[in-house]
């Protein structure tokens, strides 16, 4: 569009030096175009298209959502994880030794060297059978 | 003609809910019997396990995991945290108004409970 604005203005540049002095317009008007040409391409190696830019500015905001998305998943996955890791834990330590029901239950030694510097109390079980 | 099907519905009904009735999940069942102990229902716990647990489920020994469920507050409800399916073993997380316990469950061939523990957290 904003070559096409240019052409024109060259050839109404062209038109009227014609009038004026005909025999230097072609001289003109070759000048002008190719003046106007260098000048386009001057702009677009520099300074991005507007429209392009704005594609390029919505795709990097769709990324960074995606990638914000991903990483909320990520995270809720970790926390799950974590969840089950605790779970199986507690019913590792709850596993090695089962007794009658209200009686206290010692966890296993891993879990315990792992809870036992806090002075934890130990986890208890409560229940019937054995798992 | 017009009463057919309604009647058919109605007939077939009752063999419906009892179908269901018979396949809980393990969550649903866990829920169950975690709501029967709360409750302090020893006869609602026992009719729950296997014929060999079941002289061990006293109103005495209900009471006591109900006391130390009672500590956390009301129950919420439970989710599933892992399972083990060949051995039917499944670990839940209830929820209380203060607090979560684990709650594990073993399951018989027949549904029956051939385990149910509870953990307090630490």
């Amino acid at each position: 569009m904003r070559r096409a604005a240019v052409i024109v203005a060259a050839v109404i540049v062209n038109c009227t030096a014609f009038v004026q002095s005909p025999a230097h317009a072609f001289e003109s008007s070759g000048i002008i175009i190719a003046g106007s040409f260098l000048g386009l391409f001057h702009h677009h190696s520099t300074q991005p298209h507007e429209g392009r830019c704005a594609g390029e500015l919505h795709g990097d905001r769709r990324t960074v959502a995606a990638q914000r998305a991903r990483i909320a998943e990520l995270e809720r996955e970790r926390a799950a994880q974590h969840a089950r890791i605790v779970a199986l834990e507690r019913s590792l330590a709850n596993e090695t030794k089962q007794t009658s029901v209200g009686t206290l239950t010692r966890p296993h030694p891993m879990v315990v060297a792992r809870h036992d510097p806090a002075r934890q109390p130990r986890p208890e079980s409560y229940g019937w059978g054995s798992i | 003609m017009r009463h057919a099907i309604p009647t058919a519905v109605l007939a077939v009904l009752p063999f419906v809910t009892i179908g269901c009735a018979r396949h809980l999940t393990p969550p649903a069942i866990a829920d169950a019997m975690t709501r029967a102990v709360y409750a302090g229902d020893a006869a609602g716990a026992r009719s729950r396990f296997i014929e060999a647990l079941r002289p061990s489920v006293t109103p005495q020994s209900v009471s006591v995991v109900s006391a130390r469920m009672h500590r956390y507050g009301e129950y919420r409800g439970l989710s599933q945290v892992s399972e083990i399916p060949a051995q039917r073993r499944y670990d839940f997380e209830a929820e209380f108004d203060r607090g979560t316990m684990l709650i594990q469950l073993k399951l018989a061939s027949d549904g029956s409970i051939s385990a149910y523990r509870v953990v307090p957290n630490e």
